[in-house]
């Protein structure tokens, strides 16, 4: 549906206190436009003072009657918003804001600053707003704790400071209010409630549905393939073949697997466990369920890419066949469209709905699926660039586990032998925190 | 997907004053429901008013400080409350509580009787609020006036008299408050403001995606199949073939058609398939038209998989046991390798939620089952019809909303001749009893 709704650029400004989730949001956001095919960037506005002003900053910084203090941190504001017009103008979709963004004189300086650069720009502003101090205390500690300002400090003395912070911002925060003529979202205590006024638009409703099933509970999810199919031997693709015998004892050993990790019967029975409508994956999936005692839900959307006139081929037969098809999509794997069948961004277009779907859950989710599926999958939580999305390594018996962290995710890979049932895991703990550091990394680079 | 949203019954209750729209949003929802594959039925509370205590009910009758006007009414809305439950502990899957329920005490009493009848069961609220006088007196000529309660009255009459028992309800009314603590939506001003709290499951969410693309905009929605293809000569099903020189012809004479129906409007959504003959017969609307149209694969033909190239009585001698199959029960039944007509309603839910949300007019051009699925959306067909719905080659179909139906007008197109045929089928105003939602 991409393409119908490109036609105008859209700035994304975040409002709230510090801790109130801005950073999370404008991610999950940033990454689910990127996955859908916009090109989208979050500019921190926090970054941006970091770099400048260095980063020790400590409470009395923000107290808004530091003149001069103030003086700098409205000049990075200033740099961070031009940076994401520039970005507009070049090529971008959507822009990002992150900022604290409390007073009513910098989002409407903001906002005329938007209106004025282009011609027809949608602004969207969302603001967080929380009163669960235990929230707030679990992002400090989650987020705030390693956050470059306080490397120096131990956690004790960064959380005084950081609650400090905190109040310096209480004392001149305005809330959005209705004559601002602003369009805008309040999520309150993590999605509660939400209340949307004047938002219109396919991608801004789109941000609306997508905000309200966010949640911040650190709920697991296992992606696997299933089991090695007749066709995987024959390396042909398509087609509906069977498990082999390999395969079934793959779906043994990973029945297992899920009988061991889910230690109780209530455990089980929350599960969401989906799979295609496939065979290969169907009879993997029903060996898994007969030893946990659950149902899967067979999804259609969940079946593998449809290579159309290609189906039952194999690579080399493609190639002698269809020379320039097997050109075309080496060079573009990403776009190209297997004729009468689908291409990868029709795959990611399919199964978007999926996408939500695990977003809003708070059960452990357990998919059984196919390689380009769980390519797509794999790729949107992971924050993978789209372009690598077919080159993706998701092999053969192996469970990938991703657990969803404060601004990555967690991911442990178990590779298991389908013959021996022998378990080798990988811990591949992605530390964005610590890329960052790096000296090539841009403090706009997300 | 549904079957994610079929864990649980739901019961979902209205709120709001007269003439804010609820019924409007009962039936859509009610409707989009349906289509989505959950036996869903709207109960309303008027109706029962009016069977009860009869159409004579004057303004006066909704004076809260009217007893026993109050305790008829309390009866009509738990015998409603009653039929709902029967409903969903029979067949039903949703609930749509379509009536004012604008006190605390209401639906306090509403939770509280359906806890305990039926502990199992998800409730979600619509408050529908409307503060733009305009609006609502639109509101009551466009559906008030033709209400049985107002037979034999003149229109200022009735306005007026309606206008007071709104009156009689604002002394009263409680716009929902957190406190009660509840799941709900309120739509402010025809969703100019939403207000979400408290929502729980995949059919809630979904629910307020849907809402938040509704509004009143009377747009027109054109759909037309594309032009006759090789295949449609040859009785095949499935491929991807080309127009035939007729099939050229009525995309040429679409063109013109829409060149005129539009006059000169180039603000407008056209979408269409990836298949050729779709391509091609959109081409050349959109030349003539001076538009662009947006392929999307989400409209493409149902798959036939395996059965793909053959003609219908190939299919019956190859696969004499699919086609049996098919033959029974058209709608769920999916072509090995191939899709089922609910599958194909699964993958153009999108575009249903497209054309809600578009306030300019929409023009798709597609495919027969592809069409089938869309226009049973827009018609308030039971679902097991679609597959047998009549969508013809070379015709197009018009569909403008109006106030709880679809005008509906079909244009026939002769490719040779270019001369069109107008059946007005606008007056079948679904002539469905106001019981009979």
């Amino acid at each position: 549906m991409q393409q119908c709704n490109r036609s105008q650029k859209i700035a994304i400004c975040t409002v709230g206190l510090p801790a109130r989730g801005k950073t999370y949001i404008s991610r999950k956001l940033n990454r689910y436009f990127n996955w859908l095919g916009y090109k989208s960037r979050v500019f921190i506005n926090g970054n941006y003072r970091r770099e400048i002003c260095g980063t020790e900053c400590n409470s009395l910084f923000f107290d808004p009657h530091n003149e001069e203090a103030q003086k700098a941190r409205s000049d990075c504001a200033k740099m961070a918003l031009q940076d994401l017009i520039q970005f507009l103008k070049n090529g971008g979709d959507i822009g990002i804001l992150d900022g604290t963004n409390i007073t009513k004189e910098r989002r409407h300086q903001i906002e005329s600053d938007l209106k004025s650069s282009f011609n027809g720009i949608q602004t969207l502003w969302i603001e967080s707003i929380c009163n669960d101090s235990k929230v707030i205390q679990n992002n400090i500690r989650l987020t705030k704790i390693n956050n470059p300002d306080y490397c120096n400090m131990d956690s004790e003395q960064a959380t005084i400071d950081f609650l400090n912070r905190i109040k310096m911002y209480e004392q001149i925060y305005k809330t959005i209010t209705d004559d601002e003529d602003l369009s805008y979202i309040k999520t309150i205590n993590v999605g509660a409630d939400i209340i949307v006024h004047q938002v219109y638009g396919f991608l801004l409703s789109k941000v609306v549905s997508f905000i309200m099933n966010l949640h911040t509970y650190p709920r697991p999810i296992y992606l696997s393939r299933h089991g090695e199919s007749q066709y995987n031997v024959d390396d042909r693709v398509g087609g509906d073949s069977d498990l082999s015998e390999l395969g079934e004892m793959y779906a043994d050993k990973l029945a297992d697997f899920f009988n061991q990790e889910f230690s109780t019967k209530e455990i089980k029975n929350e599960i969401i466990f989906l799979t295609s409508t496939m065979r290969r994956a169907v009879h993997t999936s029903d060996v898994v369920a007969q030893k946990l005692e659950i149902q899967p839900l067979q999804l259609k959307t969940l079946d593998e890419i449809n290579v159309g006139i290609c189906d039952g081929m194999t690579y080399t037969e493609i190639a002698q066949k269809f020379p320039n098809d097997f050109q075309e999509r080496k060079i573009n794997k990403l776009g190209y469209r297997y004729p009468r069948g689908e291409s990868y961004l029709d795959l990611i277009s399919r199964i978007e709905p999926v996408i939500f779907e695990i977003e809003r859950s708070r059960q452990p989710v357990m998919i059984i699926a196919h390689q380009a599926i769980l390519r797509c999958l794999y790729a949107y939580f992971h924050q993978n660039e789209i372009p690598e999305v077919p080159t993706l390594d998701i092999p053969l018996h192996c469970v990938i586990k991703l657990t969803p962290a404060a601004y990555f995710c967690d991911e442990k890979r178990v590779l298991i032998n389908p013959q021996t049932g022998e378990i080798t895991i990988k811990e591949e703990y992605v530390q964005e925190f610590i890329r960052s550091k790096s000296k090539q990394k841009s403090f706009i680079d997300l | 997907m549904q079957e994610l949203g079929k864990q649980q019954k739901m019961v979902i209750g209205m709120v709001g004053l007269p003439a804010r729209g609820k019924t409007y949003i009962s039936r859509k929802i009610c409707r989009y429901l349906n289509w989505m594959g959950f036996k869903s039925k709207v109960f309303n509370i008027g109706n029962y008013r009016r069977q009860i205590c009869g159409t004579d009910c004057n303004s006066n009758f909704f004076d809260p400080g009217n007893k026993d006007a109050s305790k008829a009414r309390d009866e009509c809305a738990l015998l409603a409350l009653n039929d709902m439950i029967n409903y969903l502990r029979n067949e039903g899957d949703v609930s749509l509580y379509d009536g004012t329920n604008t006190t605390k005490q209401r639906r306090k009493l509403i939770m509280e009787t359906l806890q305990q009848k039926f502990s199992e069961v998800q409730v979600f609220w619509v408050e529908s609020i409307c503060n733009d006088e305009d609006v609502i007196l639109r509101n009551i000529q466009l559906t008030k006036l033709n209400n049985p309660d107002y037979i034999g009255k003149s229109s200022e009459e009735a306005t007026q008299d309606f206008q007071q028992r709104i009156e009689q309800y604002n002394k009263v009314y409680e716009p929902i408050d957190m406190d009660e603590n509840i799941s709900f939506i309120k739509i402010i001003d025809i969703g100019n403001d939403i207000m979400i709290y408290n929502i729980q499951g995949f059919l809630q969410s979904k629910l307020v995606s849907y809402l938040m693309n509704l509004h009143i905009y009377p747009r027109p929605i054109y759909l037309s199949r594309h032009g006759e293809s090789q295949y449609n000569v040859l009785h095949k099903v499935g491929g991807d073939s080309d127009l035939t020189q007729t099939g050229l012809m009525y995309a040429k004479q679409l063109g013109k058609y829409f060149v005129q129906e539009l006059e000169g409007n180039r603000n407008i959504k056209m979408f269409t398939s990836t298949m050729q003959r779709a391509l091609h017969t959109s081409n050349e609307v959109c030349e003539l038209l001076g538009v662009e149209y947006y392929s999307l694969k989400a409209l493409d033909e149902i798959n036939p998989g395996i059965c793909d190239g053959l003609t219908y009585q190939q299919i019956a001698d190859k696969f004499p046991q699919d086609y049996e199959e098919r033959k029974m029960n058209k709608l769920t039944y999916r072509y090995p390798r191939g899709e089922s007509y609910l599958d194909v309603i699964s993958r153009v839910e999108q575009i249903i939620f497209e054309i809600e949300r578009s306030r300019l007019p929409v023009i798709v051009i597609a495919h027969q089952a592809i069409l089938r699925c869309l226009y049973a959306y827009f018609h308030e067909h039971e679902v097991p019809e679609i597959p047998k719905l009549n969508i013809p080659l070379h015709q197009v179909i018009k569909l403008v909303p109006a106030a709880y139906y679809c005008k509906e007008t079909r244009i026939k197109i002769d490719p040779m001749t270019g001369n069109w045929e107008i059946q007005d089928e606008a007056t079948i105003k679904k002539v469905k009893s106001f019981l009979d939602l």
